[in-house]
């Protein structure tokens, strides 16, 4: 009797424990990318279905922004849709109507299977995201809204697959914005993070640079060039209406938004030389931040605005340090290089890119907050600069002369799957890289 | 008679020595002061200008304008230059310096624009702060050869703006400098 009662207690306790072991599994991730072991998902995305006979053209420019936004994220190969044996306007759309076998046969892991209907300027989309093999569906959504928002609608599901698979949505709703530079003139320009849609949205001054998006997603401040004067601006991303705020310096340099607060961090000169101040958003000067005998510029914040990484030339060249505004003590955290510049704290909090010049170029290189562990990421006979991270952290943006002009480049935070973010004429530098919108 | 002869020239020789000091005392030593009132008398006879404008600025005649245009050119074209990374003043820039000092002092109502810029190795935040600490180079030199602060201000377009477009040690040279604009 004791011993059925021990048997049945080991058997409760073998169940408790495959429940948690199971549940965690759930609960956790679909799968991990960031694993160095990762092969990537091939992922089948065929024209999306016509629920009525309306707008026939976007059947496969729909199911195209869906590739290139499963493509970018470096977790998918996104099959060929020229090899797939189902006829996209015949095949259904539910769990019940799909062939999964089918699409087993030609390679195809994952499925992404849309269906849209339009009346007038108004379009209902459903999205589905299936398990090929296990012939499962993973995530489903519909939207319902105006057609000149299917690109929002597509780049909501594709941030969705990612959440679903990871447990940290994508960085598909999300824009850059950049410098562009044609002639004697420099222009701040957005555009979606998949190069869609360039708009120009400073047409009054002749000279902008050091644009940063703020983490709301509402402003961009930017420096401004107006009549040999320069002034710091925020510019309302929605509206791109601008003001100045009244700080008086001889220079203003990398304004960076905190985090947390409304408050933002700038290179000023205003005793001797430039050193980084703490400004609220009405201009007022909070604090002085790090202040030097020689130059010091802001980087960027760490995700929790504790700390900053910046850059100073204290030792007769750039290099790259943290301050800690708690116990307002600075640490040098960069020793190899004489040009080490353009920090930029990842949004996990692990890692800081920066740019340092190897023998003449430029490279965009990783390290640690506490300046262990370094990775060379770009490479070759060309400048990469700037970067900036992705709101999930996967991917870095950069200016890079390698296309025999300055542009900004997109790759994945290990340097791989690089494109160009737009072609556009003229230089483009400065990348920012907004919240998700 | 002799002795009365002999009186009459120490009289005379007494009275010519003591005329002839009283006379050495009123003449003015040949001065500096008198070389320049000779100067202006000159150019008083120069085409006048009655632009009050011009005339604010002591300059009086078209004469002197175009000397102060032909100066002020001089002035503009004339950069100061930089090493790598560096915003030390060279001894080669500071002559210029004091060269631009010369001219603030002769035409004291003008004001300047100190710009400084960088070339395109660097990164372009590092060179706005780095183009600032050029012209602010440029700036205390001139403080400290007795320029009102007051008359002069700073920019930094770091390497927004260069000058010479190519990619070669040649073109780099004179796009780190500091630039001056005159206003007035």
């Amino acid at each position: 009797m004791r011993n059925l009662i021990k048997r049945c207690a080991n058997i409760l306790l073998m169940l408790l424990l495959l429940c948690i072991t199971v549940g965690i599994v759930y609960a956790r991730v679909y799968i991990d990318i960031t694993n160095p072991s990762f092969r990537k998902l091939p992922v089948a995305v065929p024209d999306f279905k016509m629920g009525n006979n309306y707008h026939p053209e976007f059947a496969p420019s729909f199911a195209e922004i869906m590739r290139n936004d499963l493509g970018y994220s470096g977790a998918f190969d996104v099959l060929n849709p020229e090899g797939f044996l189902e006829d996209p306007q015949k095949m259904g759309v539910t769990l019940q109507e799909i062939n999964f076998p089918s699409w087993k046969s030609i390679g195809a892991e994952f499925l992404v299977r849309g269906l849209y209907r339009t009346e007038g300027s108004k379009l209902h989309l459903e999205l589905r995201f299936y398990d090929a093999v296990r012939g499962k569906l993973v995530t489903g959504r519909a939207y319902d809204g105006d057609i000149k928002d299917h690109r929002i609608m597509i780049h909501h599901f594709a941030d969705e697959i990612m959440k679903a698979l990871t447990g940290e949505p994508g960085s598909f709703s999300t824009k850059l914005a950049f410098v562009n530079k044609t002639g004697d003139i420099q222009t701040l320009y957005t555009v979606d993070f998949d190069g869609y849609g360039p708009l120009k949205v400073t047409p009054e001054e002749k000279m902008v640079v050091s644009p940063n998006w703020s983490p709301d997603g509402v402003f961009i401040a930017y420096v401004g060039y107006e009549h040999e004067r320069v002034k710091l601006k925020l510019l309302d991303a929605q509206t791109s209406s601008a003001r100045s705020l009244p700080v008086q310096s001889s220079v203003f340099v990398a304004p960076r938004f905190h985090p947390v607060k409304p408050i933002l961090a700038v290179t000023l000169a205003r005793k001797n030389n430039p050193d980084i101040y703490l400004l609220d958003l009405d201009g007022r000067i909070v604090d002085t931040l790090v202040s030097g005998w020689s130059i010091e510029v802001p980087g960027s914040w760490s995700p929790d605005g504790k700390k900053l990484v910046y850059v100073s030339g204290e030792t007769g060249e750039p290099q790259i340090y943290v301050y800690d505004t708690e116990n307002r003590t600075r640490r040098r955290i960069t020793f190899t290089g004489n040009y080490n510049t353009s920090p930029a704290w990842s949004p996990d909090g692990e890692w800081i890119a920066y740019s340092s010049r190897v023998e003449g170029y430029h490279q965009i290189f990783l390290t640690r907050p506490d300046g262990s562990e370094v990775y060379q990421l770009t490479f070759g006979q060309h400048n990469n600069e700037a970067p900036v991270w992705s709101p999930d952290g996967r991917m870095i943006a950069f200016q890079s002369d390698r296309g025999g002009k300055y542009e900004i480049w997109i790759m994945l935070r290990n340097g791989r799957n690089l494109r160009r973010l737009i072609k556009l004429p003229g230089e483009q530098k400065y990348p920012t890289w907004s919240p998700r919108l | 008679m002799r002795y009365v002869a002999g009186l009459v020239l120490l009289l005379f020789l007494v009275v010519s020595l003591s005329s002839c000091t009283r006379h050495t005392g009123y003449v003015p030593p040949p001065t500096t002061s008198s070389l320049q009132e000779r100067e202006l008398k000159g150019e008083t006879t120069g085409t006048p200008i009655t632009d009050s404008r011009w005339r604010a600025m002591g300059i009086t005649t078209v004469e002197q304008k175009e000397q102060f245009l032909k100066e002020k050119e001089a002035f503009e074209n004339r950069d100061i230059h930089f090493d790598f990374d560096s915003y030390a003043l060279t001894e080669e820039a500071k002559a210029i310096l004091r060269e631009k000092a010369e001219f603030l002092k002769k035409y004291p109502i003008v004001t300047v624009t100190i710009e400084g810029h960088c070339d395109e190795r660097g990164t372009n935040e590092y060179n706005l702060a780095l183009g600032e600490r050029r012209a602010h180079s440029a700036w205390q030199y001139l403080v400290n050869l007795g320029i009102n602060p007051d008359r002069m201000t700073m920019i930094s377009y770091g390497e927004e703006k260069p000058i010479a477009l190519g990619h070669d040690e040649a073109s780099w040279a004179k796009n780190r400098r500091a630039h001056f604009i005159i206003h007035f």
